[in-house]
């Protein structure tokens, strides 16, 4: 197995993503690029844009939770994706760098990245979490 | 994984899990299913999920699973639990990411022999006429103002607008407009969300559906509600949107604090909830509020919209044409509601995640058309399937908090269905069995196919035979288009 990797997993009902790393920061970039893929993100070649923001959660969940639902406000509302994340944690604060592009189109809506039975996992060096998305 | 075993059978159609069963447990669980329905639930966490919403702090009566159940996140599709008020707390985790979606039923007098050549020109015209699928955008632009006035007015802003009629208010839930929203309780991002759908039925499990009344088991119900055996109807699947995903993202964020604060141990952080009297429960219930009202609104421009197409391509068929609200009723939603509890008349916050309101005969929250019979219950389909219409019953008054089933519920994941089922041929197939589809992509068609799905007709076989439902009929589809 990868150090760094992510896959689906089967819900009856909603989309489930395992993802694992040897950071909590890769988790979360290994996280998100699964959002991607689980919605069927179509880049858009051609000019790139950096962006920038921040998040605050009360712990580890709770940023990559709000992470993950800044990813799909700024794909359903802004019309962007990133292919390149850079993420700095400093307790309950994360703040993300990234480079993307405008977005052609998803094959699937998903409302939200959920807590349900959410819980990072340390196991020897590596972090493991698996997600739950509304759809 | 749980077995039968901890199941206390009540009746041929109705279990419970006690609350002994595990001592964080406030209330016990009482299911609504077959013996086979049931047994299809022990393979997912949709049980272990019910009893997790057993511990909410405040419920009364139990936590009521229906029998077209499956798998959440947090609360299971199909729980209802209700909190008193003002003491109980309300959990966005049990209304859903998507408040208020609901179904929407429309009669017409056309027949199906009738409208039988124009079927493909009605499929276009209702996919053109509604805006359907991944990032579309509907036709109606709000200004800041009309978007909470959307949000605190629901249908009657649509009314102003001319895309209602007094009927279809009088016909829908809450006479679409649950007061108590407040706009100023919406996130500024959640209005940004939701300032371009309006009018639009988004994607997933979302559909249009023309259906022909195949089979009226009440026949003086039927007729309250119009609905003629072979004639075409016309039923609308959709939510708030992204407005009413984002306000739940928002509070489900706020509230993972507030549970601290308030001291409440859960045991899945999406049940998150805060005390109906709290800022955090007020602040969350009018911007829920807001969300329920803009699904109203959303139900009724797709309704108009639907009009507008049936009568483009079916006016020369019959130019009486005119398609009549049947019922509008929400499936995921949260409200305050006198039920008897154990012989008291309490006022409690329902949490209703993937089931419909099933109120009795005489309820004066109904029209008064549909006081002697019950209000309707609109049950969807999947696709291929049967969709039905019921009423709710003085029993569902007494056993299941006024509640009932809402769809089939899914037993497959995405990932198995796209798998097993082609998209290119579960169309073909469904146009060998009549049934019209539109859909934007193969691929989430074949999420949707109704092998995925629970056999509907069993779910209803279960209510009815709960007594918490009645049939009135049974409808087949004719054309679907998929969002």
């Amino acid at each position: 197995m990868e150090i760094c990797g992510y896959r689906e997993i089967s819900h009856a009902a909603d989309l489930a993503l395992n993802a694992w790393a040897d950071s909590p920061e890769n988790l979360i970039i290994q996280a998100a690029k699964g959002f991607y893929e689980l919605a069927g993100v179509h880049f858009q070649e051609g000019d790139t844009l950096n962006y920038q923001f921040e998040v605050e959660a009360e712990d580890l969940e709770g940023l990559l939770v709000s992470f993950l639902n800044e990813l799909l406000f700024l794909l359903e509302e802004k019309r962007i994706g990133f292919r390149h994340i850079l993420l700095t944690i400093n307790n309950h604060h994360l703040t993300a760098r990234l480079i993307g592009s405008k977005v052609k189109g998803e094959i699937r809506e998903i409302k939200a990245a959920t807590y349900h039975n959410l819980k990072i996992l340390k196991l020897g060096d590596k972090y493991e979490a698996t997600i739950i998305f509304d759809v | 994984m749980v077995s039968m075993a901890i199941f206390n059978k009540i009746s041929d159609y109705e279990w419970e899990i006690p609350r002994s069963y595990r001592s964080d447990m406030r209330v016990p669980v009482r299911f609504f299913a077959s013996r086979e329905l049931l047994e299809a639930s022990l393979g997912d966490l949709s049980i272990n999920q019910a009893v997790n919403a057993a511990t909410l702090p405040g419920l009364v009566d139990h936590v009521m699973v229906m029998p077209d159940m499956h798998q959440g996140y947090g609360f299971p599709i199909g729980g209802v639990a209700a909190t008193r008020y003002p003491e109980g707390v309300i959990s966005p985790g049990g209304i859903g990411y998507d408040i208020n979606c609901g179904v929407r039923l429309l009669s017409s007098s056309i027949s199906l022999e009738a409208a039988e050549g124009h079927l493909n020109d009605l499929a276009i015209a209702l996919e053109q006429a509604c805006p359907n699928g991944v990032g579309t955008k509907g036709f109606i632009k709000l200004s800041d103002k009309d978007l909470d006035e959307v949000c605190q007015t629901g249908s009657r802003w649509a009314l102003k607008r001319k895309y209602a009629t007094q009927e279809d208010l009088r016909r829908t839930e809450e006479e679409g407009c649950i007061t108590g929203a407040d706009a100023s309780k919406v996130s500024a991002r959640a209005k940004a969300r939701g300032r371009e759908q309006l009018g639009t039925l988004g994607s997933g499990n979302h559909y249009l559906e023309v259906d022909v009344v195949d089979e009226v088991f009440d026949v003086e119900a039927a007729q309250v509600m119009g609905l003629i055996p072979g004639c075409l109807v016309l039923m609308i699947h959709c939510g708030s949107r992204g407005l009413g995903h984002q306000v739940c993202t928002d509070y489900v964020h706020e509230l993972q604090s507030a549970v601290k604060k308030y001291a409440i141990q859960l045991p899945d952080r999406e049940l998150v909830c805060a005390p109906l009297t709290s800022v955090e429960g007020k602040n969350y219930l009018a911007a829920m509020r807001c969300a329920a009202n803009y699904a109203f609104a959303n139900r009724q421009i797709l309704a108009h919209q639907v009009r507008g197409a049936f009568e483009s391509v079916l006016r020369a068929v019959d130019k009486n044409l005119w398609l009549r609200q049947v019922y509008d009723v929400a499936h995921n939603i949260g409200k305050i509601e006198t039920h008897v509890v154990d012989g008291e008349k309490v006022i409690v916050c329902v949490h209703r995640k993937g089931a419909t309101r099933a109120f009795g005969p005489g309820d004066p929250a109904l029209p008064e058309e549909y006081r002697p019979i019950g209000q309707p219950v609109l049950v969807g389909g999947s696709m291929g399937t049967a969709s039905w219409v019921l009423v709710g019953t003085e029993k569902s008054m007494v056993r299941s908090l006024g509640s009932t089933c809402h769809g089939a519920g899914r037993v497959m994941s995405r990932s198995k269905s796209k798998h097993n089922v082609r998209g290119e041929q579960l169309l073909s197939d469904l146009k060998k069995r009549g049934v019209i589809i539109r859909a934007g992509s193969m691929s989430g068609l074949a999420e949707e196919a109704p092998e995925a799905y629970k056999d509907v007709d069993k779910v209803v076989e279960a209510v009815q035979g709960a007594g918490i439902s009645r049939k009135v009929a049974r409808l087949k589809p004719v054309i679907v288009v998929k969002g």
